[in-house]
């Protein structure tokens, strides 16, 4: 099965550190882990995103690209001072290039706990079909 | 005659001991008191941060995918210990996967406070993946000022 979901960029996740002042912070780009499993009718891609609003995600599909956007939360620090961080901050970035099995004018969106699901319709050609035999 | 002029000597070794000493120092420092959470006790690592101002301390840590009753939070002797599942849907599992950098399975952070808390007033709430625990400190170990006089 030639590949469904091609995607173009490397895991890396980027620690943010405490002497960082916020706004550049909250711009560091973070690539979230990802995972890709098929059914019959469709692909599924998860996205790992904790800390981001649903309001702050952004999905878009151009042409064949499929491109996925979440700002985190930058939580106020004022007069708190932090002992210690291992929590990232800025922005979640990750990009797919759909191949032609994926029907891409139909992808749909859910998400919960910090992690968004999205569901992407395989093309009529590319669903299993059964053959009956005569 | 002039005598050599005589440089103290330089002993490279005396360089290399002295970044080696750091090196082990960096490595056997707990970070701002016992702070160090334990790390490798489960399938995955959750990050954590510890914040703190005059009443309370804040931990925050990062489970995106975990279920709220899959958390288990407890504080045994002064330490916070965070528990859980992180478990995938019947749904994840049967499909055929074809990338996956998701990891899932249990995990554990303990997290020792510098200054004792009231276990009693533990509060905690887990929005967008992220699980946020306040801990107020004990009265009687705020920071406060006494005035001393100087006879």
């Amino acid at each position: 099965m030639e590949k469904l979901v091609k995607q173009d960029n490397p895991m890396a996740v980027e620690k943010a550190s405490a002497g960082v002042p916020t706004e550049r912070r909250s711009q560091a780009r973070l690539t979230p882990p990802v995972k890709v499993y098929e059914s019959d009718d469709t692909v599924i891609v998860e996205i790992e995103m904790p800390g981001v609003q649903r309001d702050k995600i952004d999905v878009t599909v151009e042409r064949d690209e499929l491109r996925v956007k979440g700002y985190r939360t930058v939580e106020d620090l004022s007069g708190v001072e932090v002992l210690y961080q291992e929590r990232p901050y800025g922005v979640y970035e990750r990009s797919f290039i759909l191949g032609e099995t994926i029907d891409g004018s139909n992808v749909t969106a859910s998400y919960e706990n910090g992690v968004l699901k999205l569901t992407l319709p395989k093309a009529e050609k590319a669903k299993p079909k059964k053959i009956p035999i005569n | 005659m002039t005598l050599p002029m005589r440089r103290r000597g330089w002993n490279p070794w005396r360089d290399l001991m002295a970044l080696q000493e750091e090196v082990n120092r960096l490595f056997n420092e707990t970070l701002a008191p016992a702070t160090s959470p334990a790390l490798f006790e489960g399938d995955l690592v959750p990050p954590l941060d510890i914040l703190r101002d005059k009443e309370k301390y804040v931990v925050r840590v990062d489970l995106p995918g975990v279920n709220k009753d899959d958390i288990d939070l407890s504080v045994v002797n002064g330490r916070l210990f965070i528990r859980g599942q992180k478990k995938q849907t019947a749904e994840e599992k049967a499909g055929s996967y074809y990338r996956n950098e998701r990891v899932f399975g249990s995990f554990e952070r303990v997290v020792e406070f510098p200054d004792p808390i009231d276990p009693e007033k533990i509060t905690a709430r887990f929005v967008d993946g992220v699980l946020e625990i306040t801990a107020p400190i004990r009265e009687e170990a705020k920071p406060r000022q006494v005035a001393i006089e100087v006879k």
